[in-house]
């Protein structure tokens, strides 16, 4: 199925880079890089010109931390979509946000894509995202509130719940009036997940890519990697090009990233062995 | 009659199963299509190859595949028929002349319509240390021996080529260039140097040479 996400259309051989762009001062991985506004927009001016096709702009730290009002969070987004969007037209924009409201306002401001990580606990979410035509991610979170760190986390069946949710999650989207070629679906890795459960989401992706909504991975030097490797945040972009070639061999066609250059590179080469795409440039043996 | 005689690289770079995002020859694309573009109409093709070397034989020889995929992207109207001669890679000097001859006549039976052979060879391939026959000092000797024959219509150079050297130097279409030495030995001719390029170790030579009786 293609997979629509603002004026692009993308066939299922397509393996796109999401961009992470965080509008916060406490994000776990750039500690506030692009909290000031034009700190944020050199952000996005680098990841587009390292080939981003998805910027995914956040105003709030997915992990615990301060409080953030809806206003808040809306005053850290909504006027930088519309500065993104006026700086470039037909880059796909994201905005991570569980807040319908906070939506509301994104679409608005040129947003093409909600990505709610945290798994439909708003439920006018889908409606906005029906509203503006608007792509929607549906994400696995295993029940988890907003904003907190799994403890003790166990499921009696990992992938059947991951599944379920996600196809539960994906048909309300549906209900709700949001286009089938609009939907994504996203395992969240490490939301309502302790490492092992990360891995096995990443072992057995493809039961998630066979629900046939297209699969977004979030895998971006996250615990699960720390974890996997002994290698604390700013040592993890190794084990994350690693999860993303896996990811991707699997089926998933959305990769949200930090590193935009080397998960481009790895996912070229992923394409091209995977026969999707042709080499650059083939001279060996055959000149 | 044979009027014209074209030599176009047999380079498997050209056939789209190996083709990636960036064309690496597109200097020698355009050259050859050149050449194809200037045969005379209306006319008839004869194509020579030489037969493939090594155990992965394909049913259809390489030079042929290339002449076919050259000729589908850019046909040219007023050919009556393309046909093939395939030389066997260890054919020697007579041999090659043998079939030169038995082209000659066939063309002359030919009623009506003139007869365009298309060669499909190249040099030798061991030219420069990235070449795939790594860097042979000699590669570049015998090359400027083959290409001023092409240059000069001479077929006596070509006829003259040396079977084992050829061989160790990875020249694939020597057996090819022998029957057009034996084309060339048959009269005289005049030569249209549209390409001398070896951007990968490898010499490639797209020309098209015409009768000097009736060129111009």
């Amino acid at each position: 199925m293609d997979l629509r996400i603002g004026k692009q259309t993308i066939p299922p051989s397509g393996r796109l880079v999401m961009a992470i762009v965080n509008r916060t001062p406490d994000s776990f991985f750039d500690s506030g890089a692009a909290w000031d506004m034009d700190d944020a927009l050199d952000r996005v001016d680098q990841v587009v010109e390292e080939g981003a096709d998805i910027l995914d702009i956040g105003g709030v730290k997915a992990g615990p931390g301060n409080d953030v009002s809806v206003a808040e969070e809306i005053r850290r987004v909504v006027p930088f979509v519309e500065r993104v969007r006026a700086r470039y037209p037909d880059v796909a924009i994201s905005v991570d946000t569980w807040r319908a409201e906070v939506a509301r306002a994104a679409c608005q401001a040129g947003c093409d894509l909600l990505n709610d990580t945290w798994g439909g606990v708003d439920p006018q979410l889908f409606e906005v995202a029906s509203e503006f035509d608007a792509a929607l991610v549906c994400a696995h979170t295993g029940g988890q509130a907003v904003r907190t760190r799994p403890f003790r986390v166990e499921y009696e069946d990992l992938m059947t719940d991951v599944t379920t949710s996600l196809r539960r999650l994906a048909e309300r989207a549906e209900g709700h009036g949001v286009a089938r070629d609009k939907i994504i679906v996203d395992p969240a890795h490490d939301f309502g997940k302790n490492t092992w459960h990360s891995l096995e989401v990443t072992r057995h992706l493809d039961q998630i890519v066979q629900l046939g909504w297209p699969v977004l991975v979030s895998v971006s030097n996250k615990d699960f990697i720390g974890e996997s490797l002994g290698r604390p945040v700013p040592e993890r972009c190794l084990g994350t090009l690693a999860a993303t070639v896996v990811t991707a061999w699997l089926g998933a066609r959305i990769h949200r990233v930090h590193d935009v250059a080397q998960a481009k590179e790895v996912l070229e080469m992923t394409s091209v062995i995977a026969g999707d795409l042709p080499p650059l440039r083939a001279v060996r043996g055959l000149a | 009659m044979i009027d014209t005689i074209v030599v176009l690289p047999a380079t498997p770079l050209f056939l789209a199963e190996y083709r990636g995002r960036v064309d690496p020859i597109e200097d020698i694309s355009a050259a050859a299509q050149s050449a194809l573009q200037r045969l005379r109409r209306p006319c008839r093709i004869v194509v020579v190859t030489t037969a493939d070397v090594g155990r992965d034989r394909r049913r259809t020889p390489l030079g042929a595949r290339v002449f076919y995929e050259l000729w589908g992207s850019s046909p040219v109207a007023g050919v009556s028929a393309v046909e093939e001669v395939v030389v066997a890679s260890d054919a020697m000097s007579e041999a090659c002349r043998d079939v030169a001859d038995r082209l000659w006549v066939e063309a002359g039976d030919a009623t009506g319509v003139p007869t365009c052979v298309v060669l499909m060879a190249d040099g030798t391939a061991a030219r420069s240390k990235s070449a795939p026959g790594y860097f042979d000092a000699r590669a570049v000797t015998v090359d400027q021996s083959l290409v001023s024959a092409i240059r000069e219509a001479r077929g006596g150079p070509l006829l003259a080529l040396d079977e084992e050297l050829c061989t160790e130097l990875l020249m694939r279409g020597r057996a090819a260039l022998m029957v057009m030495g034996g084309l060339l030995a048959r009269q005289g001719w005049e030569c249209e140097l549209l390409l001398e390029f070896d951007p990968f170790g490898v010499q490639y030579v797209v020309a098209v040479i015409r009768r000097s009786d009736i060129a111009g």
